[in-house]
């Protein structure tokens, strides 16, 4: 039984969404609930980094084996689209942690100005990865592992380079999806009932850390498969 | 416990031999089964101490009606500091002697004759240092098919093994040691046989259905004996080196960069090259005198030349691989070993000059 | 020191009942209470109740293999009573194959869906709010979700075993997993994804718990005046939350290798099979710990409790439960002395024995607590005393595993086999029984009846060392593990072993009858069967669905049996010590 109070009445007289959260009542007091939220949101954080470092190792074994391949198949990523999509996730970002003041300010309409710019950009790097990177790629015959079907490849391993290129920013492409879906849930109920104000913006703050998390793991894949030849 | 005394004398004790069922067959397999027997001691030693007390503890203050506990101390740090640190040192002294014994049985000596061993789902098969891989196998118990391993009573013998398919693991029991086998590398370990002798040897890593089936016997022979077994077996086609030479000559076109009088070419020299130190183009490079590293190099070389680039050459050589089988990767070996002043007197052939082979 | 602020529990049953009241609305009602519940210790019950069928599953497959065991090679294809069952087909390939993926699907099954989730998810579940005084863990609905990914895993597991299984060991190691074509590919496919969602489970109740011992301690509870269960607890949530995804990315790239070929672990395109080991044992040694870390917390608390002694060196095990979950990072190279390089290998022996020392010295611990305590010697203290019998020798018979000498030797044979099992199930199953029976009266409000508790116990106690002691034998003579035929010599050893299996079969069987018998007809237990002085104890049991009336403040320590009467019970039956001069808090 919950006892978290989430009536979302669109157009409910009264008191935004935000004033009438009341805390779980397991928990002491609404700081608490925070912290306690924070934490678990650090924890989870903390799995999604160790899972991605697996990959990094695999990448950083393969490249000490074949460092041909690699460098090879390095040469065919066009850094014009790694480099905008690093903006475009730098400044999405940003409007994402402007969004969390916005709601601390209570500045309702920037809090989800901010939150759309954000979901915007990340349809734009998953646009600019999908039109300009995934699918050329693929109609070349450039695929993971045994779809690999290019006859032009520059080294016999570079299928594995592409099987790692694949992996990695498949699955960050994955939590690219993920972080947009935490932040349109946010918006929507931002929309409905005003849901994030200054006393409460739990859920917020938490698909904010998620969204850096995904921009710093693209930082740091994008000179690992873009920049380093 | 003396434990190099252990090894030395014929026949390890009563106790030992109960738990193991049989003596250790060589100076390290009584070796290991002397430090077994410290660990052994020493743990009975602190589980009878340990269980002791709790028995005597138990009894004398179990719970009776009205009866208070009395109070005792909740800690006590000159205690516990001391159960910390000196059970420490124990198993300091565990560590070092483990490591010794380990690294006595993977280093072999210099005069080792190699046996090349090749496990595959779930056969091995052997190649002998002349080359010949014979077929023989005897039925040991439970009518399963175990092929024979003859090894000379008196001289350490060197396996240098490799998979060909999944993951194996060569064990003999009763020399004590083991090691995996591997897919595209060789791993290698070393026995010496004291007296004549079968030794049974298992698979030990899961391999798939037939797994427990996969076993082979290590059979001692004297060496006499064993040096006309291996006469008898000899492949007219000539020991490695030789077939080696054939090989490059015929098929690989390795001449055309690799020099075997010492110019430099587009490729490395092999004259002289094997079991020196070699510096490679990314900074690493490989040790002097390590045998098993340049087994390792010469087949890396061959499948994947691209992946360590001598320094002062170009990373221009196409690969081979899937060109030669397992057995002529190690003839293509044994020939570049061959042409080194380091490479050990066994592998030289002393019937015929590798340069004048015959042309079949 | 004032007394602890919880009412007397005499009027806080009656209009509210507990939390196993079914509930009104009918049958219907009450199983939509439970599958929608948010209570921990619903949940932690229905845990219970699934990781007790997945020990059944995985102990059938046990005896099993020990079955098979009896013969050197008559595989039980012809014509006995499983004959029917083993038979996977005509050729000797083929009932191999079977015996394989029974070992396999042992392993697996006791592995991921029992000895992993067991404690934490039951036990802790359930205890973990209690001890610290809260009405439930930090995120109640992330709780349940826990628990259904877990049936999710679990599902996929049991269907891909029972499907025609997995053959490749529990441990998946490549180029085997990752290429051989006999095995159905979508098993082994299925069988890594069950683990992957399994580990999701395991993921979020340690962060659940993490969270929950920083933030809803009750007031006056400070980290050390927490029990040491749960100190236990938060090492082994440590653990789980730090290493599990390290296994996720592990399987999913296994399962990329099956299904696209990548070239990451199988050498014929390139890969490295080293590599999948490094991986997989990054997660697989720390997850040992996962298993044993509860283990020592129940055995703690039940040694407290029912030698009426707080614990010798709380601090000393406290520290040592932590220096355990850091180390256990560090010694995952043990596994593979056989096929690393030198250097790997030493360097790993030595951080291994390091490992030891902290375990050691809460063995002592243990011991030294029984000196001068008030023993009572009832079924879960004999768990206790059991629990430290078999983990010493579990943890003694790894120093010849650590030792690089040694363990060439025994590695991949018997003893590493007679090994993992006197310290996974000597260690961990003896402690988590005898948690289960500690804690029945509180969880279910019924005592189970004593002289069969003690039977089972003595069963499982014999028939476990019967089992598992000649096969250390086994594994020094030369028997290697996951073999389904082996060589004369070995007959008696083995026949040996298969009687002790069925014995603790057998124990285990008896024990589970006396848990249904209880909840049948068994005696209403007292709020405080055993005199423990947690905060578990100060309330009825079973506990009413919202734990504590009044947020208790915390006045004493866990283990002050010596300054305070236990709360529910006669002062006649757990007399204080005498009174030291100078006061109640000198030492």
């Amino acid at each position: 039984m919950s006892t978290i109070d989430t009536s979302t009445k669109a157009g409910a007289p009264g008191e935004p969404g935000w004033k009438r959260y009341k805390f779980a009542d397991h928990f002491r007091n609404a700081e608490d609930e925070f912290d306690a939220c924070k934490l678990g949101f650090w924890l989870f954080l903390a799995t999604e980094v160790l899972l991605f470092s697996g990959l990094f190792c695999a990448y950083a074994m393969f490249r000490m084996k074949y460092p041909e391949a690699f460098a090879a198949g390095s040469h065919h990523l066009d850094v014009k689209y790694g480099g905008i999509n690093t903006l475009v996730l730098l400044v999405s970002s940003f409007t994402v942690a402007m969004s969390i003041r916005c709601a601390q300010l209570n500045n309702q309409k920037w809090l989800r100005i901010n939150l759309i710019i954000t979901i915007l950009c990340a349809f734009l790097f998953f646009f600019i990865k999908l039109a300009f990177e995934y699918i050329p790629k693929w109609s070349q015959g450039i695929r993971p592992g045994i779809l690999y079907s290019n006859p032009f490849a520059g080294h016999p391993q570079e299928p594995t380079w592409w099987s790692v290129y694949y992996g990695a920013t498949g699955i960050h492409a994955l939590h690219v999806l993920i972080g947009a879906a935490l932040l349109i849930w946010c918006l929507v109920r931002s929309f409905r009932s005003n849901q994030y104000g200054p006393t409460h913006y739990t859920m917020l703050e938490n698909a904010g850390l998620y969204w850096h998390l995904v921009d710093v793991i693209w930082i740091f894949l994008f000179p690992l498969l873009y920049l380093i030849h | 416990m003396n434990m190099c005394a252990l090894s030395i004398a014929q026949q390890s004790d009563w106790l030992t031999t109960k738990i193991f069922g049989a003596s250790g067959a060589s100076p390290l397999a009584r070796e290991s089964d002397a430090i077994f027997m410290w660990i052994f001691w020493f743990s009975t030693f602190w589980f009878v101490l340990l269980m002791g007390l709790m028995a005597y503890w138990v009894v004398k203050y179990r719970r009776r009606p009205g009866v208070a506990p009395q109070r005792s101390a909740h800690h006590n740090t000159p205690l516990e500091l001391a159960w910390t640190i000196i059970p420490s040192l124990f198993l300091g002294y565990m560590f070092y002697v483990g490591f010794q014994g380990y690294i006595s049985n993977l280093v072999a000596p210099t005069n080792a004759e190699v046996i090349d061993v090749q496990g595959r789902k779930w056969v091995w098969t052997i190649t002998y240092p002349n080359g010949a891989n014979p077929l023989t196998s005897i039925t040991i118990a439970n009518n399963q098919a175990a092929p024979e391993i003859y090894i000379p009573v008196g001289r350490p013998v060197q396996f240098r093994m490799t998979s060909v398919d999944v993951m194996h693991s060569f064990w003999i029991p009763d020399f004590r040691f083991k090691q995996d086998i591997l897919p595209n590398r060789y791993s290698s370990f070393w026995i010496e046989a004291e007296e004549p002798g079968d030794h049974v040897v298992y698979c030990a890593e899961y391999c798939g259905d037939l797994h427990s089936e996969m076993s082979a016997i290590i059979r001692a022979i004297p060496a006499d004996e064993y040096d006309a077994y291996l006469k008898s077996i000899e492949d007219p086609g000539g020991p490695p080196p030789v077939r080696g030479k054939r090989l490059v000559d015929t098929r690989g076109g390795c001449i055309a960069c690799h020099s075997i009088d010492g110019t430099k070419g587009i490729g490395p020299t092999w004259k002289d090259a094997w079991g020196n130190a070699v510096q490679f183009a990314d900074g690493t490079s490989l040790p002097a005198d390590d045998p098993d590293a340049w087994d390792n190099y010469i087949r890396e070389s061959i499948i994947n030349p691209n992946a360590r680039i001598h320094n002062g050459f170009a990373p221009a050589m196409a690969s081979y691989a899937g060109a030669f089988t397992e057995d002529e990767l190690g003839y293509i070996a044994a020939y570049i070993k061959s042409l080194s002043s380091k490479a050990p007197a066994g592998e030289i052939p002393t019937e015929e000059d590798p340069a004048e082979a015959p042309s079949n | 020191m004032t007394t602890i602020t919880t009412p007397d529990t005499g009027h806080g049953g009656h209009h509210e009942g507990s939390y196993l009241t079914p509930n009104k609305g009918g049958v219907f009602a009450t199983i939509i209470q439970w599958a929608t519940t948010i209570d921990h210790k619903k949940i932690g019950m229905m845990y219970l109740f699934a990781v007790l069928g997945m020990f059944m599953l995985g102990g059938v497959a046990a005896l099993m293999v020990r079955a098979e065991l009896w013969e050197p090679t008559r595989m039980l294809a012809d014509g006995t009573v499983t004959g029917q069952f083993f038979k996977g087909g005509d050729t000797a390939s083929a009932n191999y194959l079977t015996y394989n993926r029974i070992f396999t699907m042992h392993g697996a099954v006791m592995v991921f869906l029992v000895i992993v989730p067991g404690a934490p998810a039951t036990l802790g579940n359930f205890l973990l709010p209690l001890m610290l005084g809260a009405k439930d863990v930090a995120f109640p609905r992330l709780n349940l979700l826990s628990w259904y990914i877990y049936l999710l895993g679990a599902a996929f597991a049991v269907l891909a075993l029972l499907n025609t299984g997995a053959d490749t060991g529990w441990t998946f190691y490549t180029p085997y997993s990752s290429s051989h074509a006999g095995n159905t590919y979508g098993n082994i496919v299925m069988m890594t994804t069950a683990a992957f969602i399994l580990g999701f489970s395991s993921i979020l109740t340690g962060l659940n718990f993490i969270v929950t011992i920083h933030k809803l301690r009750c007031p006056g509870m400070g980290w050390f005046d927490m029990p040491l269960f749960v100190w236990a607890m938060y090492a082994t949530s440590i653990i789980q939350v730090l290493a599990t995804p390290v296994i996720g990315i592990t399987l999913l790239l296994l399962i990329f290798e099956r299904v696209f070929h990548v070239g990451i672990f199988d050498p014929a395109m390139g890969g490295d099979p080293v590599l999948f080991q490094h991986f997989f044992w990054f997660y697989s040694h720390p997850v040992v710990y996962v298993m044993i870390l509860p283990g020592m917390g129940i055995a703690t608390e039940l040694i407290a409790v029912h030698c009426r002694k707080p614990i010798f060196g709380y601090r000393a095990i406290a520290f040592a439960s932590l220096g355990i979950a850091a180390v256990s990072f560090l010694v995952w190279g043990h596994h593979m002395f056989a096929s690393m390089g030198e250097l790997a290998s030493a360097v790993f022996s030595a951080l291994t024995f390091f490992v030891a020392i902290p375990t050691a010295v809460k063995v002592f611990n243990w011991i030294a607590t029984l000196y001068k305590g008030s023993i009572a010697l009832n079924t879960p203290m004999l768990y206790a005393l059991s629990f430290l019998f078999l983990f010493s020798i579990g943890g003694l018979t790894g120093l010849p595993l650590a030792t690089l000498a040694t363990d060439l030797h025994l590695h991949d044979s018997y003893f590493v086999v007679a090994h993992f099992h006197y310290v996974m199930m000597g260690g961990t199953v003896i402690a988590f029984v005898g948690g289960v029976h500690h804690w029945w009266p509180k969880m279910t409000g019924k005592m189970y009846t004593e002289w069969v508790g003690i039977l089972g116990c003595l069963l499982v106690f014999v028939g476990f060392n019967v089992t598992f002691f000649t096969q250390f034998f086994l594994g020094i003579q030369g028997m290697p593990r996951r073999y389904a035929n082996y060589v004369d010599e070995f007959q008696l050893l083995h026949q040996i072993s298969t009687v002790g299996a069925f014995t603790l079969g057998l124990g285990f069987f008896i024990q589970l009858g006396n848990f249904i018998h209880s909840l049948i007809a068994g005696r209403k237990a007292p709020p405080n069967p055993w005199g423990g002085l947690t905060l578990e104890w100060y309330i009825e049991s079973p506990p009413t669905e919202h734990n504590f009336h009044k947020e208790p403040i915390l006045t004493h320590g866990p283990y002050d049996y010596e300054d305070v009467y236990p709360p529910h019970c006669d002062p006649a039956d757990f007399p204080l010590p005498d009174p030291k001069p100078g006061g109640a808090n000198a030492h």
